[in-house]
């Protein structure tokens, strides 16, 4: 693992937890359990798109746990890790259409909706008596909003970071790589 | 940067998709709204501790409910809906989210692994008893 993939890693974990300190403080009532804005998303969309698979996969779960301990305490990991894998497998498979087949907005609304089912399995799994079916429609519609507006931002930096040059690929092109 | 940016026509596959489960779901909570003698029913660690038939509430009252690591909910019932007053939890989210009237809503508190959820039947109805005092 050289120095660039540690920094790119590094960085895009510490924008999650900073966008999840953020969103934490914002005064949004609580709809639902699991309903939220969801913007550390954004960074999991931005490093399926610019690090390699398992990069990103490392960002995911790292920004997961180190998010839920910073926020709640150990048992918000297992909520937030089952979210973000469901998510992260759905986005990432979906990826691959992407611009051919899904537009980045699609990709995000459906990670997002799924984010928040993987919880809600999670949470149905260890109270054991929980009617999940009932919380889908008012997750569908909070995901369709705040899926959207997190794709379209991931987009924008997205293109932002490709236009900086900063991706290892695009560096190498341009010269020797430092070292 | 062109217009369909962030649209593209496989979207709909997933607006689509998300747009059934949104109807099916309400539909599914929609059976159970409205009905006479909603049942709360209260668990924790997955047993039922309690059952409240909310219908034959006449005079709010509160009752504290503890488990096993002395964590507690403090449950404010009043005729014909309930909520949690107080938590001993961090998060306090089954405090934020206030009162529940209608069948198959919930209040869950993950932390102390407490359950209120309103079910739509009332078996003691059906029964022919009238209410059970607690």
């Amino acid at each position: 693992m050289n120095t660039r993939r540690i920094t790119w890693i590094g960085v895009l974990v510490s924008q999650a937890l900073m966008l999840h300190a953020v969103e934490r403080m914002l005064p949004i009532p609580q709809l639902a359990p699991g309903v939220k804005l969801g913007l550390a998303n954004i960074i999991t969309l931005v490093a399926l798109n610019i690090l390699p698979w398992a990069d990103a996969f490392l960002v995911m779960v790292l920004r997961s746990m180190l998010g839920a301990l910073l926020g709640g305490g150990a048992s918000g990991v297992l909520f937030s890790l089952a979210g973000g894998t469901l998510s992260f497998l759905a986005m990432s498979f979906l990826m691959k259409y992407k611009d051919i087949l899904f537009s980045i907005a699609a990709i995000s609304v459906g990670g997002a909706f799924l984010h928040n089912v993987g919880q809600i399995i999670m949470a149905s799994l260890i109270v054991e008596t929980f009617n999940i079916f009932v919380y889908f429609p008012i997750l569908a519609a909070s995901a369709l909003v705040t899926g959207f507006f997190t794709g379209v931002i991931s987009d924008l930096i997205i293109n932002a970071i490709r236009h900086a040059r900063l991706l290892p690929g695009s560096a190498r092109r341009r010269g020797p790589e430092p070292s | 940067m062109n217009k369909s940016r962030y649209f593209k026509p496989g979207d709909l596959i997933i607006y689509g998709a998300l747009l059934v489960i949104f109807v099916t779901g309400t539909l599914i909570a929609a059976g159970g709204l409205g009905e006479e003698g909603a049942v709360a029913v209260i668990t924790q660690d997955g047993r039922e501790i309690r059952r409240i038939n909310l219908g034959q509430v006449d005079e709010s009252y509160e009752f504290r409910v503890e488990n096993a690591e002395g964590q507690y909910n403090i449950i404010r019932v009043e005729p014909g809906r309930i909520r949690v007053t107080e938590a001993s939890c961090p998060d306090k989210v089954d405090v934020k989210q206030g009162w529940i009237s209608s069948a198959h809503q919930s209040i869950v508190c993950l932390p102390n692994r407490l359950v209120i959820r309103i079910e739509a039947d009332a078996p003691e109805a059906e029964d022919g008893i009238d209410g059970i005092a607690f």
